[in-house]
């Protein structure tokens, strides 16, 4: 920290220029995943008559021309210094990375146990874990407010609009003490 | 035949008399058309029990209260949550949302809801005593034309929702080519499914939407405590009914933008399959263009949210035109109610205004009345739904995930939409962190089978004769028009650039001065 005596601190010319520089690096994600599909794309329908794949093709020569120009502009960007190379926009800070992850995984493990637990209780572990680690809920009204809104999702989703999930111990032993 | 004004009234009466039907129906279709994967078409399909045991023109009341309703309730969740309920309400969110951000959520969602109502009204009404001559406008566009218009469609998204159109032109490009997997429309023979059985039907559009508007939003949304900014807070916490009355004055100060976003909308609504979601972005795109303040479009201004749920509203009426005229639904819900009046015996076509005029007209008059019904039954709504955003992120964004994944699951009851929902999420978040824009890349998945099915038909056509896309003069003035909108923002943009480079050269020497 600078004593208030000490002369005004003036930004680095050279620093200030570097903050101008936009961001890249993060962006070359989805045009390398549209590279790698449209490529595999074309693969899948080399052997079609040309009535079939002559759309497709149409778009993936759209879509190769457009990652082109964007790989140029991405390079001479680079070459000019109006670029940097910089990831982190895609998890901004440790800590944030941390609890999308949290979120996601938890998310991926739901889905993973519905075919065993059915809809209800695999929502209701889902909204639990999610509201005690993400949102520090007490225990108790965590079990409440994630158990009322499993129930409800029951009775709207399974109940009111036949969604034909797989059903678990909760839908079989409803099902078997009320013949819904 | 042309309609009398008696005729019309007596109509009305016979609406007017199922008032708690058309109460039922709407409610239903508010509360569906706000869940993403819960259209109307497949609630419609659910309660084709009722639809099929009840008189006709009783299942009509119902099915088109129920679908002009879930036009409306599609804006909800694109203002709230900035997850649209259904393709019609994307172009919302880009106002929407960030009005809502700003506390403004009820201003909103009043806006959402005197647009719909008001334009669903203006092109019902018009419908009625135009039909003829608006119906022969489907006739003008074939295959050759769709194609043009498709890609006109995407390029115009590209330029309006993307700050960077080429990356908008990416998105839109890969959305394109996602739509294009599965079985084609001719040999079926399967292509880019990478093995997967549940690709041969093509991606699942429900899951993509989803995946990339509801969980990486969900995602996205964690990085604050609450979805509003602190300023935004106070002010949704500070509201009252006063904000209720401050919406409806917002939005008739714009009452001429609701009537000609909604035309807007009826027009392309009429083309088959054309659908929702380009009426309400080039609506979107028109109310920019002919705004005095274009740059603020974005950024949360009413017209950005009453232009697209105009246009979503209008194009409800122009769906069902071909329907009743020529025979040929203009989406899905019309071929689910195509269905149902083809199994009550009702003969479709021009037949139709000749046999059973008051089923022709009837539809229309339902849809004011249902429109009527709305807006005295939405608007107090607002002030509690607009609450939602108050929930803090941590508790909506796991709530948000739980149950929209099941709109992923309803429609084909497969567990495998379940992970492509997930993986459409982080490629959603992906696009979101680093500017492709996800409106882009969806309005391409939906687009997708509809080029591809044009493409081939006009190949058929024409002997597969590449030339035939050349063929016709308005597909000419289309191409043209797409070369132009392609050329424009890259211009203004270089022109931009050019200047700001030249900028920091004349500034010190001013400076000196």
């Amino acid at each position: 920290m600078s004593a208030p005596s000490d002369p005004p601190e003036l930004p680095d010319p050279a620093l200030q220029d570097q903050d101008k520089r936009e961001v890249t690096g993060g962006d070359w994600i989805i045009p390398a995943l549209g590279l790698a599909f449209t490529t595999y794309y074309l693969i899948s329908i080399k052997d079609l008559v040309w009535e079939a794949k002559i759309a497709a093709v149409f778009v993936a020569v759209m879509l190769y021309l457009l990652i082109g120009i964007f790989a140029l502009k991405t390079v001479f960007g680079l070459k000019r210094g109006l670029l940097k190379t910089d990831f982190s926009p895609l998890w901004e800070t440790a800590s944030l990375f941390r609890i999308r992850a949290l979120l996601f995984g938890l998310a991926v493990a739901s889905v993973a146990v519905l075919p065993w637990l059915g809809f209800t209780l695999s929502t209701f572990g889902f909204l639990l874990a999610s509201f005690i680690w993400l949102e520090r809920m007490p225990a108790r009204t965590a079990v409440i407010t994630a158990g009322a809104l499993a129930l409800a999702g029951y009775v709207l989703f399974i109940a009111i609009l036949r969604t034909a999930f797989p059903p678990g111990p909760f839908e079989l032993a409803v099902r078997t003490l009320t013949g819904i | 035949m042309e309609p009398s004004l008696g005729f019309i009234a007596e109509l009305f009466a016979h609406a007017f008399s199922y008032w708690w039907l058309i109460l039922i129906a709407t409610t239903i279709g508010i509360i569906i058309g706000a869940m993403p994967g819960f259209g109307s078409a497949n609630t419609i399909i659910m309660l084709l029990p009722f639809t099929l045991a009840v008189d006709v023109d009783v299942a009509m009341i119902f099915m088109v209260s129920l679908f002009c309703a879930s036009q409306s309730g599609g804006g909800i969740t694109s203002i709230l949550l900035n997850i649209p309920g259904n393709g019609g309400s994307a172009a919302t969110c880009l106002d929407g949302y960030p009005m809502a951000k700003k506390g403004l959520g009820q201003q909103a969602l009043v806006l959402s809801f005197v647009a719909s109502q008001v334009g669903g009204m203006v092109t019902a009404g018009m419908s009625i005593f135009l039909l003829p001559y608006m119906a022969k406008l489907a006739y003008y566009l074939h295959s050759v034309e769709m194609v043009v218009i498709v890609l006109f469609g995407i390029t115009l998204i590209a330029s309006i929702a993307s700050e960077n159109m080429l990356k908008g032109l990416i998105a839109g490009g890969l959305g394109l080519l996602i739509g294009a997997v599965g079985a084609d429309h001719i040999y079926s023979t399967p292509r880019g499914t990478f093995g997967f059985l549940e690709l041969y039907d093509g991606v699942p559009l429900i899951p993509v939407l989803i995946g990339v508007f509801a969980i990486s939003e969900a995602l996205i949304m964690m990085e604050s405590r609450s979805v509003l900014s602190d300023e935004g807070l106070e002010v949704a916490r500070r509201a009252s009914w006063n904000e209720t009355l401050e919406g409806i004055k917002m939005a008739f100060q714009r009452t001429w933008l609701m009537i000609w976003t909604a035309i807007v909308g009826l027009i392309i609504g009429i083309v088959p399959g054309a659908g929702a979601s380009i009426a309400a972005f080039v609506a979107y795109q028109q109310a920019r263009l002919y705004s005095k303040k274009p740059e603020e479009f974005g950024t949360g201004v009413p017209e950005g949210v009453i232009a697209p749920e105009s246009a979503n509203n209008g194009c409800a009426s122009g769906d069902l035109i071909p329907l009743l005229v020529i025979g040929v639904p203009g989406g899905t819900t019309a071929a689910v109610m195509m269905i149902v009046m083809t199994y009550h015996g009702v003969q479709l076509g021009p037949r139709l205004f000749i046999q059973t005029p008051e089923l022709g007209y009837g539809v229309f008059v339902t849809m004011l009345v249902a429109y009527c019904v709305m807006l005295f039954t939405t608007l107090p709504l607002t002030r509690y739904i607009s609450r939602l955003i108050l929930i803090p992120t941590a508790v909506l964004a796991p709530i948000i995930i739980a149950f929209t994944m099941v709109g992923s699951f309803a429609p084909r009851a497969y567990m495998f939409d379940l992970w492509l929902t997930l993986v459409f999420g982080v490629i959603g978040y992906i696009c979101r962190r680093t500017g492709y824009n996800v409106v882009a890349m969806l309005i391409g998945v939906i687009l997708g089978p509809l080029l591809e099915a044009n493409v081939m038909r006009a190949l058929r056509i024409s002997g597969n004769d590449p030339w035939t896309f050349f063929s016709s003069p308005l597909a000419n003035i289309l191409w043209v028009l797409l070369i132009v909108s392609l050329l424009v923002p890259s211009l203004v943009q270089w022109n931009k650039n050019r200047r700001m480079r030249l900028q920091p050269a004349s500034g010190p020497a001013l400076g000196a001065e």
